[in-house]
């Protein structure tokens, strides 16, 4: 008995259950739901678009960190899964295989690993990789096949409709957007399913309320102040998924709760901004790559208050 | 009862490990007194006693052996009877070692001391007729210290300076927030009437208009019936059900849940008109002034999951910690952790040495489902840390700076504010051993 191995180690002895990887693996579970709208609404080529930007993220985590950084590899904490799965949610079903490979490459090459890897980057990897595709193939990345088409019709999606063919918002029929029939990326078109696996991630306790509340919040001041569609402007476009999924991701949003109001609201104007002035039809994936940058100095200016030091400092 | 009404905690800070309290509802034992003690004349925050016996000496039970030296020293007596062995470096349980005194008892003063148990009575029948000199004299003399684990001298602590601001509250921490310990639920459920009258005698020697309340978590809800029925007639005393939450047994956390107030960084509890001592502490207190007993036994918890006699056992000062377990039973062979204290703040020990001290509120055995040696990913920065910090740090950065030494930015951050309460390591999803960084933080924020 003297002799078995005694471990001593720093205080606490005790840690809670959450690991990176469960937590990643239930936001991957929250994302089930909205990626099987997606392969319901735009047929099974959805899965191999997932597949593909799935691959080709865990492959370039591997070997970056194992031959370029030269360290233990982060593929276990599932991470690059995550990343893979979200690139695939904001692509159009239509997509070329290899872009959405090269799509995968490029979020995670240089959207994470070239910072450093897991926890170094400063912008959403996905959201990197979309935002590389989108500039460099405009043509294939805004074809939107339409849904529930077997015979490869494609359109334009409510966004890009109203802003370059003028189509009027009360000719929309909400209940349609809300299940999903509209024109769109994989992973936007199921707003349920969306909000399904954002209460899933709020009740799990992963991620907390005030960034998604902060963004939809200040877009429904801004479609009431700007009297625009309030349903149109949540429901439409990639909001949802980037409220929940994309704004909330740990590495590139802010700390503290007073930092996370701040980021959730810019947001939330940013992607107003984009919508309605921009040259864009969407704009929430610039919004959130805008304010993943501004997230450092946003930590640095909403530090914590110390316990005992009066509010609004000394 | 109206405990359930309003919730009393200190904020949305901290964390709630499981409780692991598998000794809650476990009696007292009393621990045989040991044939042989070795006490360590560092007992308490400040420099060590001074012996005051030789090589040779015969002592009798509760005889003065240490001598305090100054006053954030504190006494030293033996709880039994014997020849003074050796004066010298000892072992103690954290295996540093210290100065200290093995006494070994003969037969003859083995059953003398049983005896004088049988024979004890009270020394103060009216303790109306005390004064505060009387009282801060006898706790003083009776070597007592703070035995929640800080170990400040209670008599410094109970007369504060006169430049100091006004005391208003003394705070009474039943708070035990510690997982596995009991040892104050036990003494609460136990002996709640001679605890109350400690806190009188802790209210005498502070002054006429101080209030008291005591704060007790409402995992405990025996001890919180017993308190309050034993505290009925005392009107300066209240007792508060607080929300279970850790840390609240921090002086600073306590003092945030009952009475709404922030001790600064740097600041005494005293700064905001609040005295803090442990109900062990007024227990003790009790002993000392109406029995003339001074500190030589205190109620500790041996617990563990695997641990066949877990319980609360009342184990003289300078007790043999191997030699404790042995009569209790065996070490369980599916140890891999043994702590000193409870899991969030106690300090891991290599194994069964030393003997047990004033400060010593718990031995566990814990097996690998009750400690989790966790892999350590890489930081996603998710914020958990600084969530559930009750400081208001951020211990993702202050660990970082600390890797990278930066000592003037880890002043900036207040890394000497950190109480290492453990919240930060619990709650990281990365395995992260935040604390300990923060502890080498410290020691480079400290550095000249």
């Amino acid at each position: 008995m003297e002799n078995k191995e005694i471990i001593v180690t720093g205080s606490p002895h005790v840690t809670s259950q959450r690991t990176t990887q469960r937590v990643m693996l239930e936001v991957i579970l929250a994302l089930i739901p909205a990626f099987a709208c997606g392969v319901w609404i735009f047929g099974w080529r959805s899965l191999s678009i997932a597949a593909v930007t799935i691959i080709a993220c865990v492959l370039t985590e591997y070997i970056c960190s194992r031959f370029m950084l030269g360290r233990r590899d982060t593929i276990k904490d599932c991470t690059a899964i995550l990343s893979g799965l979200l690139l695939a949610m904001t692509l159009p079903s239509s997509i070329p295989l290899p872009l959405a490979f090269i799509g995968g490459v490029f979020a995670i090459g240089v959207g994470k690993m070239a910072f450093g890897g897991t926890g170094q980057n400063i912008f959403n990897p996905a959201l990197v990789g979309r935002v590389f595709l989108l500039i460099s193939f405009p043509v294939e990345m805004t074809t939107w096949p339409l849904p529930l088409s077997p015979d490869g019709l494609t359109g334009a999606t409510l966004l890009s409709a109203m802003k370059e063919s003028g189509v009027d918002a009360a000719s929309i029929d909400i209940y349609q957007i809300a299940i999903g029939k509209m024109g769109g990326s994989l992973g936007e078109v199921g707003a349920i399913a969306l909000v399904a696996g954002w209460i899933y991630l709020t009740i799990r306790r992963i991620i907390r309320l005030i960034i998604p509340l902060s963004i939809i919040a200040s877009v429904v001041i801004l479609a009431i102040a700007t009297s625009n569609n309030i349903a149109i402007e949540l429901l439409s476009g990639g909001m949802l998924l980037g409220a929940f999924f994309m704004a909330t991701d740990y590495v590139t949003s802010p700390m503290t709760t007073k930092g996370m109001i701040i980021y959730g609201v810019l947001i939330g104007i940013i992607t107003f901004a984009i919508r309605h002035y921009g040259s864009y039809p969407e704009g929430i994936s610039f919004a959130i790559l805008i304010m993943n940058g501004c997230t450092p100095l946003i930590n640095k200016l909403t530090r914590p208050r110390l316990f005992g030091e009066r509010r609004g400092g000394k | 009862m109206n405990i359930f009404k309003k919730t009393i905690n200190f904020g949305n800070k901290g964390v709630h490990p499981a409780e692991m309290k598998l000794t809650s509802g476990k009696a007292i034992k009393d621990i045989p007194l040991p044939r042989r003690v070795e006490i360590s004349l560092c007992q308490s925050l400040g420099k060590p006693a001074k012996a005051v016996v030789a090589v040779g000496d015969h002592v009798d039970r509760f005889a003065l052996i240490g001598e305090a030296q100054g006053p954030v020293s504190t006494n030293v007596h033996t709880p039994i009877s014997g020849i003074v062995k050796s004066i010298g470096k000892i072992e103690t349980a954290d295996g540093h070692g210290a100065e200290g005194i093995i006494i070994e008892a003969s037969d003859a003063d083995h059953a003398s001391d049983l005896q004088s148990i049988c024979d004890a009575t009270p020394r103060v029948n009216d303790i109306n007729k005390l004064s505060r000199e009387d009282i801060l004299n006898a706790i003083r003399n009776a070597g007592i210290v703070g035995m929640g684990g800080a170990t400040f001298p209670t008599a410094t602590k109970l007369a504060p300076p006169p430049s100091s601001p006004y005391c208003e509250y003394l705070l009474i921490n039943g708070a035990e927030c510690e997982p596995y310990l009991t040892c104050d639920d036990a003494i609460m459920r136990e002996m709640s009437v001679e605890i109350i009258t400690g806190i009188e005698l802790m209210l005498r020697a502070l002054g006429e208009d101080v209030k008291c309340i005591v704060g007790i978590e409402d995992n405990k809800p025996q001890a919180i019936s017993q308190m309050t029925i034993a505290a009925r007639n005392h009107s300066r005393i209240s007792i508060v059900a607080m929300r279970t939450r850790y840390p609240q047994g921090g002086e600073k956390m306590l003092t945030k849940a009952l009475v709404n107030r922030e001790i600064a960084s740097g600041q005494l509890p005293i700064s905001q008109g609040v005295i803090i001592h442990n109900v062990s502490t007024a227990l003790a207190v009790y002993y000392a002034v109406v029995w003339g007993v001074p500190l030589v036994e205190r109620v500790m918890t041996i617990s563990g999951t695997d641990f066949v006699a877990s319980g609360n056992y009342r184990v003289p000062i300078g007790t043999s910690v191997k030699e404790l377990i042995e009569q209790l039973g065996n070490v369980p062979e599916t140890t891999i952790k043994i702590v000193n204290g409870g899991t969030m703040m106690g300090r891991a020990i290599g194994g069964l040495q030393g003997s047990t001290t004033k400060g010593m509120s718990g031995l566990l055995m814990l097996n690998t489902n009750e400690t989790q040696i966790r892999e350590t990913t890489p930081c996603v920065r998710c914020g958990k840390c600084v969530e559930v910090c009750p400081m208001g740090l951020e211990p993702y950065l202050i660990a970082r700076l600390a890797e990278l030494s930066r000592k003037e930015d880890l002043k900036a951050h207040h890394v000497l504010d950190c109480m290492e309460c453990g919240c930060c390591s619990y709650s990281c999803m990365a395995g992260r051993r935040l604390v300990d960084w923060i502890k080498v933080g410290k020691a480079i924020a400290r550095k000249n």
